[in-house]
């Protein structure tokens, strides 16, 4: 293998590898349950980008094509089915490109129910969700979104209880007004097909700056039980099914109106495999919208 | 004299005749009530084509009283009707003598305590006399939602399927929790909505709105206000006490409130096309001001056309109405009165939750007028703001205020131009003393003396004997820390005081008070300074409750329940508040003690023997202005010591440290002496503070559903492969 097929190996390597983030979305709004009849609205901006990446064995190589960078216009929907369950989906119009190479459509769209763990507790979720391949495409191997397999979802997520005395907790918009408080998850998702399984989970700190403001750290971790079967009869047979990452972030959210806040996220990838080594910043923005 | 002494013998059942004789109401015919009573149908006064009832032939009082003995023997079960229309002459009514009588023999407020029949005013402002209106609401829902439905998220808005049960009949609908506030107490507010399939109704009514009263441990607050409204001439919503049970077991008392529609304010003719407003709950910011509409400080609920053109009109007018003409804008504006009755009504019932919430306005195209609408009673009644104390205990405190001004509230822009009007201000004063029964009845005005003490406590003592086993049962009565008892008689007293300090400073004869708006004027009450109040009064025969009340600040200095004399005796209080006792009992420290000494002083000609009850109050406004501030869960230990000469005796003490008052009963007053007392506790520093705050849901656990049916199948895939041990 000539130095410039290795290049491009990576740079192919690269694009795929970034379509393979895109299949899912945190839930931008938190994975609150919803009371019966409300919805809430969450879209979130986001660009990261990168010169190196970590290859499938865990090693930090440069982009051949210079600049990887991945655009993303995400939206969640959630909609309060009952008191113990809300149904919500989300999608995300991606962008993901490196040096001329570029692809460009929907991701994975997601939908699926979420219940409580803690009957008394809207804070406390357990979620299924059905990953569908959007924008999935053969016949652009290896230039594509997604997996193109249908996956499976289950995760259980962690919020602040409320108090009884607190303010009205859906007026601000899910902006609890507590000085400090913790939200944490753990899901696994499992495919149809070639992709490996994935274990994940996230911690967030949030305190309280201002009445409004709120600054904390966040972990996220993102990581394949195995490495998958070969996906595609792809030119590099590399097994590109799996993606491994830690990141590192600090979410600052602001509310700034009757149940509407909005957060930006500055957030570095510190290490995995077949991942990019990024550089993110996101801003989200969300509104609920009661009975 | 002999006509008092022979009124001091006939006791209070002399007094109640008497005063409802005065008070231009007229015994009439039972009429005897649909059979589904209270419960009457929303939109037709069935009672009024029924209004073609004889007056009694003269107002006597024995006469009258035997008349009312003899129809609640023959009719206890039944409501009579009493005619209170114009057809009645108050202005005939001799208001002096029932003064007199109140001055010597006080007020009864044990009246009624044994009877079966109480008062009250009729939806459709018909002076009724009868049991107590009282409704049930029985439940069918899932166990776990029926008790989710009290310890879920306190502001979650789900509903849960439901069963109405009512006879034979069964209606499905759903349950939701409603209000703001209450939603920090298990015991929520509840509504039940008919579902539009389910055919039938309960009583007339679609949606169940069922008040929890969970922020009155009384539970006679609203029902009181409420009362008071209609009495007042107000059109009000519909509300009675109603038991609710879930899946057969019983879950609370509540109060049944009428769904405000604009179906409701045509009970007054207004029709139903006009438009319904109401400040936003949480915006505390609908006073009627123009700014407050460009604020968008209000919602409308009909038409939801989403124009506030009218309600602009009005505050545009209320605003820029000059002076010296603003009572002639509330006469064109306002259907009978409505705005300055509610004034008053919240003047007297001391709620000041409202003016910027907590009200509805219906303009009337039919009329074009508008109609105000009181909401939300609970914080009246001696609730008091307290400014420095953190949510919720500003709110849900032990403070007990008695001494509000008639403009207690939020300074509304309505309510501002209405009582710098010389004219509404004498109207709004005179409206007050009406229904109060102080002075000069208002000449064809009903309801005169309705919110007398004696009667208030009359409706609450009766309230109390039909309610007492709800109380006492419950579901939520944990969270209470006052006997219900303690309750009645807090609202009993306030009844006594607040009356006795408005009849002393602020509607009764010769006095003076002028409302003056202060914009700069902090919310926060100015702190409480050292001062002696004083108050006499010559007792002549045995008789009920007597506040003797210090002129200047209208205070009661002592309630005395004289139960023996020999001679007439000349009682003087004077109480030092604010101050620490200059002399304690031995063994106490000022921190054990209430900031306050009583001096009760008797002068007549000669020796003469007097045995009464003397009850002292003391202050706890708020944190700050309060003479207890070191007794913090220690006052229901107070106990009263008795200072004569350099002796001190401890004095067996009733304390109702809800209505800061300590008594004691049958106390043998000497004749020519000064007696001195202060009230100390025993109870340890660290005897714990006291705590209005509901418990938290933490403990009680439900399985979610889908665990639930998890666990279901497991069961059952366990029972499939488990074979059942055989009979040997």
């Amino acid at each position: 293998m000539n130095i410039r097929e290795n290049q491009m190996k990576i740079q192919v390597k690269g694009l795929m590898l970034a379509g393979a983030m895109l299949l899912t979305q945190q839930a931008e709004a938190g994975n609150w349950l919803r009371d019966e009849g409300e919805q809430s609205l969450a879209a979130r901006a986001s660009y990261s980008t990168a010169t190196q990446m970590w290859n499938q064995n865990g090693t930090l190589v440069n982009f051949g094509c210079g600049t990887h960078t991945n655009q993303t216009l995400g939206v969640t929907y959630d909609y309060g089915l009952s008191y113990h369950y809300t149904l919500f989906a989300d999608a995300g119009l991606h962008n993901v490109s490196c040096g001329v190479n570029q692809v460009s459509g929907l991701g994975d769209v997601g939908m699926g129910i979420r219940g409580r763990i803690d009957q008394m507790s809207n804070g406390k979720a357990w979620e299924l969700k059905l990953l569908v391949p959007g924008g999935y495409n053969a016949n652009a191997t290896p230039l594509r979104l997604g997996y193109g397999e249908i996956g499976l979802e289950a995760g259980v997520y962690f919020g602040p209880p409320f108090d009884a005395y607190d303010e009205d907790p859906y007026k601000p918009g899910y902006f609890p007004q507590l000085d400090s408080y913790w939200e944490y998850g753990a899901w696994t998702r499992v495919y149809t097909g070639a992709p490996a399984t994935v274990v994940g989970g996230n911690v967030k700190y949030k305190h309280s700056l201002t009445e409004n403001w709120k600054v904390g750290p966040q972990l996220g971790i993102n990581w394949t039980t195995g490495k998958g079967q070969p996906q595609v009869n792809n030119l590099f047979g590399n097994r590109m099914a799996y993606s491994r990452s830690v990141k590192l972030g600090v979410e600052f959210s602001r509310l700034i109106g009757e149940r509407l806040s909005f957060h930006i996220t500055p957030e570095l990838t510190l290490m995995g495999e077949n991942t990019t080594k990024a550089k993110a910043i996101s801003i989200g923005i969300h509104k609920a919208f009661p009975k | 004299m002999i006509l008092l002494e022979t009124m001091g013998k006939a006791g209070g059942k002399l007094l109640a005749a008497a005063l409802l004789a005065m008070g231009g109401t007229m015994l009439a015919q039972a009429v005897e009530p649909p059979a589904d009573f209270p419960f009457l149908p929303r939109t037709t006064p069935p009672l009024a084509a029924a209004r073609t009832i004889a007056p009694i032939q003269a107002a006597d009082p024995v006469k009258g009283s035997g008349k009312q003995e003899k129809t609640a023997k023959t009719k206890s079960k039944a409501v009579v009707v009493r005619e209170s229309s114009t057809t009645s002459a108050p202005g005939q009514v001799d208001w002096r003598l029932k003064e007199a009588i109140e001055d010597q023999m006080g007020f009864n407020m044990a009246a009624n305590t044994d009877a079966q029949n109480l008062e009250y005013m009729g939806m459709f402002g018909q002076e009724m006399y009868g049991p107590l209106p009282m409704a049930s609401v029985h439940l069918e829902m899932e166990p776990d939602e029926a008790v989710l439905i009290f310890y879920k998220p306190a502001h979650d808005n789900s509903s849960f399927p439901v069963t109405l049960v009512q006879g034979g009949e069964k209606l499905t609908g759903r349950v939701s929790v409603k209000g703001s506030s209450t939603r920090g107490f298990i015991k929520k507010s509840l509504l039940v909505k008919i579902d539009k399939t389910s055919k039938g109704n309960w009583y007339g009514y679609r949606r169940i709105s069922l008040n929890s009263m969970a922020t009155d441990p009384s539970m006679v607050r609203e029902w009181l206000s409420w009362d008071l409204a209609r009495a007042a001439g107000l059109n009000v919503l519909n509300t009675f006490y109603t038991r609710l049970y879930i899946n057969q077991k019983y879950v609370g008392l509540f109060l049944f409130t009428e769904w405000v529609t604009p179906e409701l304010f045509d009970r007054d003719g207004l029709g139903t096309d006009g438009d319904l407003y109401q400040p936003d709950d949480s915006t505390y910011c609908g006073d009627l001001s123009l700014d407050s509409v460009e604020r968008h400080c209000y919602s409308k609920y009909s038409p939801q056309d989403n124009k506030f053109d009218t309600l602009e009109k009005l505050a545009r007018g209320v605003s820029t109405t000059p002076d010296g003409l603003f009572d002639k804008f509330v006469d064109a504006n306002f259907y009978k009165d409505s705005l300055l009755n509610w004034i008053a009504v919240n003047g007297m019932v001391g709620n000041g939750d409202t003016y910027n919430k907590n009200y509805f306005l219906y303009y009337s195209r039919k009329i074009g007028q508008w109609e105000v609408m009181p909401w939300d009673y609970d914080l009246s009644f001696g609730r008091s703001w307290d400014p420095y104390l953190k949510q919720p205990n500003d709110v849900f405190n032990d403070n007990f205020v008695y001494y509000y001004t008639p403009d207690i509230g939020f300074p509304g822009m309505a309510k501002i131009k209405l009582l710098e009007d010389p004219v509404l201000f004498e109207r709004f004063k005179k409206r007050i003393a009406h229904l109060y029964g102080i002075g000069k009845p208002e000449e064809g005005r009903a309801g005169y003396g309705w919110f007398s003490p004696e009667r208030v406590a009359a409706r609450i003592n009766s309230i109390q004997t039909y309610t007492m086993q709800d109380a006492q049962q419950d579901t939520f009565s944990s969270n209470r820390i006052y006997s219900y008892e303690e309750q009645m008689e807090a609202m009993k007293y306030f009844a006594l005081s607040h009356y006795s300090f408005l009849k002393t400073t602020a509607v009764g004869e010769n006095t003076n008070w002028i409302f003056v708006y202060d914009p700069n004027m902090p919310l926060t009450p100015p702190p409480a300074t050292a001062s002696v109040m004083q108050a006499s009064w010559t007792a002549q025969h045995s008789g009920y409750d007597r506040p003797l009340v210090d002129r200047a600040s209208g205070h009661i200095t002592s309630v005395i329940r004289v139960r023996s004399i020999s001679k007439p005796t000349t009682l003087s209080t004077r109480v030092l508040s604010y101050q620490p006792p200059a002399v304690l009992p031995p063994g106490k420290s000022n921190r054990e003690c209430v900031q306050r000494t009583w001096e009760l002083t008797t002068k007549s000609s000669s020796a003469a023997s007097l045995i009464a009850d003397v009850t002292f109050e003391y202050m706890q406004e708020n944190s700050h202005n309060s003479e207890v501030r070191d007794l913090v869960g220690r006052q229901k230990d107070l106990q009263l010591w008795l200072r004569e000469g350099d002796a001190w005796t401890a004095q067996f003490t009733r304390t109702n440290s809800l209505a800061k008052t300590l008594t004691v009963r049958n106390l043998n007053i000497p004749a020519n002496r000064t007696l001195q007392f202060v009230a100390c506790t025993d109870a340890p520093a660290n005897a714990g503070a006291e705590d209005t705050v509901a418990k938290s849901a933490k403990d009680v656990e439900i399985k979610s559903p889908a665990f639930k049916l998890m666990g279901d199948v497991y069961d059952r895939l366990k029972g499939k492969f488990t074979s059942p041990k055989k009979q040997p």
